[in-house]
């Protein structure tokens, strides 16, 4: 099928790698078919775009690749949620927040990933309870972050 | 908004299937516990707005500023090579 985005223009999509998020994005409710975009070959960087909504893509990455130690536990509900029977058929993406024009601001929310079972393409938003993680850990510590308020 | 006063280990049922039980209470904050489906998410207000805010926040990024991050991430690589370098000695093997 294809789809129009505001960013990419008109995408060819394979329906094998459309997610469905049977929880949602919190805050897009009405969403809950997207794919991943690649931002270019060797970026760290891919867009969760919407299928339903051309303008809606979240830039996301993954946390190892900026060394940071990210270690969870996902619950039996969240598991069940998903159907994940496997570690293996996980995969675990964090949004990126990354404030116009001061790319050198990202950061990366840990307290709430995108967690995805592979295996079946169901994927959700979980919030991590009781976690010392930020929702904006900066991607550069050694720039100031700004405030988003 | 509905307002009830309960004593510890009392409980409130919210429709057939989320039960609330207050644990304890003491100076100023109350110990809850939740029974609930699965499918039912419970947050922290507070983080679940901060959440709400951020993932808001997320989509107005652009591609250029990827574009422009992914340069940060490969002058640091590159700095980091070049002071390596400067203090690593080069070995030629013979034979």
């Amino acid at each position: 099928m294809q789809i129009t985005t505001e960013k990419f223009g008109v995408v060819e999509v394979n329906e094998d790698t459309i997610f469905t998020f049977v929880k949602p994005i919190i805050g897009f409710e009405d969403f809950t078919k997207y794919i991943l975009i690649e931002h270019d070959e060797n970026s760290p960087f891919k867009w969760l775009q919407s299928v339903d909504n051309m303008e809606l893509a979240f830039p996301v990455t993954y946390a190892s690749y900026f060394n940071i130690n990210y270690v969870f536990e996902i619950g039996d509900d969240d598991a069940a949620t998903i159907d994940l029977n496997s570690v293996e058929d996980l995969l675990i993406l964090n949004i990126a927040n990354i404030p116009v024009g001061h790319p050198e601001n990202a950061t990366i929310n840990l307290v709430s990933p995108i967690v995805i079972n592979f295996a079946n393409k169901k994927a959700m938003q979980i919030i991590l309870l009781n976690t010392e993680y930020s929702t904006r850990t900066p991607l550069f510590p050694e720039h100031n972050t700004l405030e988003i308020s | 908004m509905l307002v009830l006063t309960r004593k510890n280990g009392q409980k409130l049922m919210i429709g057939d299937n989320i039960e609330i039980v207050i644990i304890e209470s003491y100076n100023n904050s109350v110990k809850i516990g939740i029974k609930a489906p699965k499918e039912v998410s419970v947050y922290r207000e507070e983080v679940y707005n901060e959440v709400k805010k951020m993932n808001k926040n997320s989509h107005n990024a652009s591609f250029s500023d990827i574009d422009k991050l992914q340069e940060i991430l490969k002058e640091k690589k590159n700095e980091t090579d070049t002071k390596l370098k400067s203090v690593t000695t080069k070995v030629k093997l013979h034979g």
